[in-house]
């Protein structure tokens, strides 16, 4: 047993919540289920003055396990209404202390719902007018960034559409700064090429078709409001990325004909047919055999669709040819996989729009290196 | 100074009661059985997650979360010693009758915590309570037409 467990046990055999709850200790005790409890404080500032508590032992706020989270404070809406039902009261205060500085006496996580009454003077927030605005950059960029992480985990991202009440730059300034430090992690976990690293960036066909598969409220759109979510993805960057260089129309029909997700291949048709448009004079410079698929062998070539999002970068790092195209000239590149069994191969069940959109905002993300220098790599 | 939003609520900072308050305002809700249960869970994750940063990005010793009502709004308020907060209370003296009777009456209606029955599940609307009667009313006078 760790230190801290042990600490742990200790401060369980002495806590009285923890007594009451085993029913060893008597307690007033308003409601409980299979998680919670909630008791008359015996110290009360008011009538009907509550303490809402988890079963268990958790000894601050953010020691709570997320489905105990959801539990005590889901029902907090309901149990206030009955709390102040009883006591006639027109208003109550839910109060929370974390620390002893804040009044936390108790090491078994709990708080207060006190009914309150005109002129009572409890938890009177004075208005100091404190200037806060040094520490804007720090509530704005973290609060966003946590809120995102857990509205992803719990499958509401939809949430953060924010509709008219946020302007469009300021969600966009939101997601640009939370893109620039996911791509800053990526980067500082590039060095010893990790496989099983998050991507960066826009997802694979693949990486996009579980992304759908795990929010039903995308899928939905997908199916029945394609043109509704065509108009979001166009609104919201996080969703541009997500859906860059997808056909949404096309991909919902194929799915509505039954189409399978992991194999979203109706963006691929394309490549498949030979280029309608005759070659533009720049392509003279850059002729089959100069192009990244020389040699008719394909015996060596991992398909890209296959790679984790930094092997795919490490490899188009060590092809400046294929990088120069990728940068530079995308829709010759589109034009030239069908027409090279190498590239073929490379960009077989890929998603070639996204892979291009994904690696040129990993090539923005990376400092130091300018096109022009790997547009000479690539000439 | 708006520092978050969502659907749900909008967070910003006041003209602070303390270097670190952050204000969350629920949209257009007045009191806290207004919310559901998935939104009442959410503020309080917002909450707790601007106290965790509050904590961590500006050391305080500790944190309050104050819900009023009426309107509803989420006081998040770093600590710290000798700050000049005071949100303490003085007990209440009250008799054996008097909390036996509070405890009566909250587990009476406490009852339906949870559970689906027979509340009316609350809705957009700010008066949930008239609802269902008008509704009613309403059926039965069709039904005498």
């Amino acid at each position: 047993m760790s230190e801290q467990e042990e600490l742990l046990k200790k401060q369980k055999e002495n806590c009285i919540f923890c007594r009451i709850n085993a029913g060893e200790m008597p307690a007033k005790k308003v409601y409980e289920d299979e998680r919670m409890l909630a008791i008359l404080d015996i110290r009360p500032a008011a009538k009907g003055h509550t303490l809402v508590l988890p079963r268990e032992h958790y000894p601050i706020m953010p020691l709570l396990p997320p489905e105990e989270f959801t539990h005590l404070f889901g029902r907090t809406a309901a149990l206030t209404k009955a709390i102040k039902e009883a006591t006639l009261s027109q208003r109550a205060t839910v109060f929370i202390a974390n620390g002893p500085v804040a009044g936390q006496q108790s090491p078994h996580f709990l708080f207060h719902v006190i009914p309150r009454e005109e002129g009572d003077g409890l938890f009177t927030i004075p208005d100091k007018g404190v200037n806060q605005s040094d520490i804007e950059p720090l509530l704005k960029t973290n609060l966003f960034s946590v809120m995102r992480e857990h509205l992803m985990k719990v499958n509401r991202l939809h949430l953060l559409q924010m509709g008219e009440a946020i302007s469009d730059e300021e969600a966009a300034m939101a997601e640009r700064r939370s893109a620039a430090m996911d791509a800053a992690s990526a980067r500082t976990q590039e060095v010893p090429v990790a496989p099983q690293a998050p991507p960066a960036q826009a997802p694979s066909p693949q990486q996009l078709a579980q992304i759908i598969e795990q929010n039903p409220d995308i899928k939905q759109l997908l199916l029945e409001r394609p043109d509704e979510l065509e108009r979001i993805v166009r609104e919201k960057p996080e969703f541009q990325q997500l859906f860059a260089g997808v056909d949404i129309a096309k991909l919902s029909a194929f799915l509505k004909s039954g189409g399978q997700m992991q194999a979203a291949r109706p963006e691929q048709a394309p490549a498949t047919q030979p280029p309608a448009q005759p070659a533009p004079p720049t392509q003279q410079r850059m002729t089959p055999r100069d192009a990244p698929g020389e040699e008719a062998s394909t015996e060596d070539i991992k398909p890209a669709a296959q790679m984790t999002m930094q092997e795919l970068f490490a490899y188009i790092e060590s092809k400046p040819k294929l990088k120069a195209y990728l940068l530079q000239a995308p829709e010759k590149l589109k034009e030239l996989i069908p027409q090279h069994p190498r590239l073929s191969k490379f960009f077989e069940g890929a998603n070639v729009d996204a892979i291009i959109s994904a690696y040129r905002a990993h090539e923005e993300g990376s400092a130091g290196e300018t096109t022009e220098r790997t547009m000479e790599g690539g000439s | 100074m708006k520092v978050y939003e969502d659907r749900i609520v909008t967070a910003r900072l006041p003209p602070g009661a303390a270097h670190g308050h952050v204000l969350i305002e629920p949209r257009g809700k007045e009191q806290l059985q207004e919310l559901s249960e998935e939104e009442s869970a959410h503020v309080f994750v917002v909450a707790s997650y601007a106290a965790a940063i509050l904590f961590q990005g500006l050391q305080a010793a500790g944190t309050n979360i104050i819900v009023n009502e009426r309107p509803l709004q989420l006081h998040v308020i770093a600590r710290a010693e000798d700050d000049g907060l005071d949100f303490t209370w003085k007990p209440k003296e009250l008799d054996e009758g008097s909390m036996s009777d509070a405890e009566e009456k909250i587990k009476d209606r406490a009852f339906y915590v949870g559970k689906a029955a027979p509340e009316v599940p609350v809705t957009e609307s700010s008066a949930p309570e008239e609802q269902p009667e008008e509704n009613y009313l309403l059926k039965h006078l069709l039904k005498n037409v």
